[in-house]
């Protein structure tokens, strides 16, 4: 019914409508800016800031002994550490702007910088 | 004779607004799962005007109808009746453009389907913007474009199909029509 009332205008409007309602989805919807740099915090007081593009190894030193990360392709995540739960190897790989992963029992954070932070402030 | 002189299309627009009055009235008191999402049904009429009798007609039914609408359910010159204004104005320019387009060129000339689309798009757009311009000045709200944008688009089609509908019967009944009309 609808197939034979279409003309060739109305089908070149609903391309065009379509194409602008996914690039809606993919613009406000899309992931988030990737961070470059990452803030390591212990006892939530600054240690350094890293650049997430320098593949590598961070050993911090934290209350409990020292926490490895890894850095590999603009992500950073926990290898090891002297805690309990494991909750920050767990948390894995993180690499979007204000991402945030921590090692509690040990107060070593990892924040990454960005200009638009997706949160504001997490919880679990 | 009376006072005024009132042509043909002065009694079309009067029949056709006060059917648009009716649809907007009886839809707002619709619950909606958000704001700012309705069926938009009322928009029938003005694109059946569109096609049947013109540009200048459904920009004339249209404001009439946001303006009495407003007036009737209490929202003139509230909140409501700005977002309802600022759609209404977008959808009326976003269907001139079809229209000339469509004159310009007459091999991707649109019809019912495009023009609802085009009109239910506009206005959801017109109404965000005025939304987030005089009111919810937060970027946040970009995040309820995409889904009130599909929301739009749907019953764009919607309405479009239904007012070829209408027009079709209008045009086996133009004798009857022109009857009323008189």
């Amino acid at each position: 019914m609808l197939g034979q009332k279409l003309t060739a205008g109305d089908r070149l409007l609903l391309v065009l409508a379509l194409i602008l309602v996914a690039t809606l989805y993919v613009v406000y919807w899309g992931q988030s800016i990737y961070g470059n740099q990452a803030v390591i915090a212990i006892a939530g007081k600054h240690w350094r800031t890293i650049d997430l593009y320098e593949d590598g190894f961070y050993e911090v030193k934290g209350a409990l002994g020292i926490s490895q990360l890894e850095v590999h392709d603009g992500k950073i995540r926990f290898v090891s550490s002297p805690c309990d739960t494991k909750q920050c190897i767990h948390t894995g790989w993180i690499q979007h702007s204000g991402e945030i992963v921590a090692c509690v029992p040990n107060t070593v954070s990892v924040r990454i910088l960005g200009p638009d932070p997706r949160f504001d402030t997490m919880n679990f | 004779m009376s006072l005024i002189e009132s042509s043909k299309k002065d009694h079309i627009i009067a029949w056709l607004a006060a059917l648009a009055i009716t649809i907007h009235i009886i839809e707002s008191a619709l619950p909606t799962p958000l704001p700012g999402v309705k069926p938009g049904l009322a928009n029938v009429v003005t694109l059946v005007a569109l096609l049947s009798w013109g540009w200048r007609v459904a920009v004339w039914i249209s404001m009439l109808r946001v303006l009495v609408g407003s007036l009737l359910i209490g929202t003139f010159l509230t909140p409501t009746f700005f977002l309802s204004f600022s759609g209404a104005c977008c959808s009326l320019f976003g269907l001139a453009l079809v229209q000339t387009l469509s004159r310009k060129l007459p091999a991707l000339a649109a019809g019912p389907v495009g023009f609802g689309v085009v009109s239910a798009l506009m206005h959801m757009l017109g109404q965000f913007l005025a939304a987030y311009w005089l009111f919810i000045p937060h970027k946040a709200l970009f995040h309820l474009l995409p889904v009130l944008m599909t929301m739009a688009l749907i019953f764009g089609m919607v309405s479009g199909v239904i007012a070829a509908r209408v027009v079709t019967n209008l045009n086996s009944n133009t004798e009857s029509l022109s009857k009323i009309l008189q």
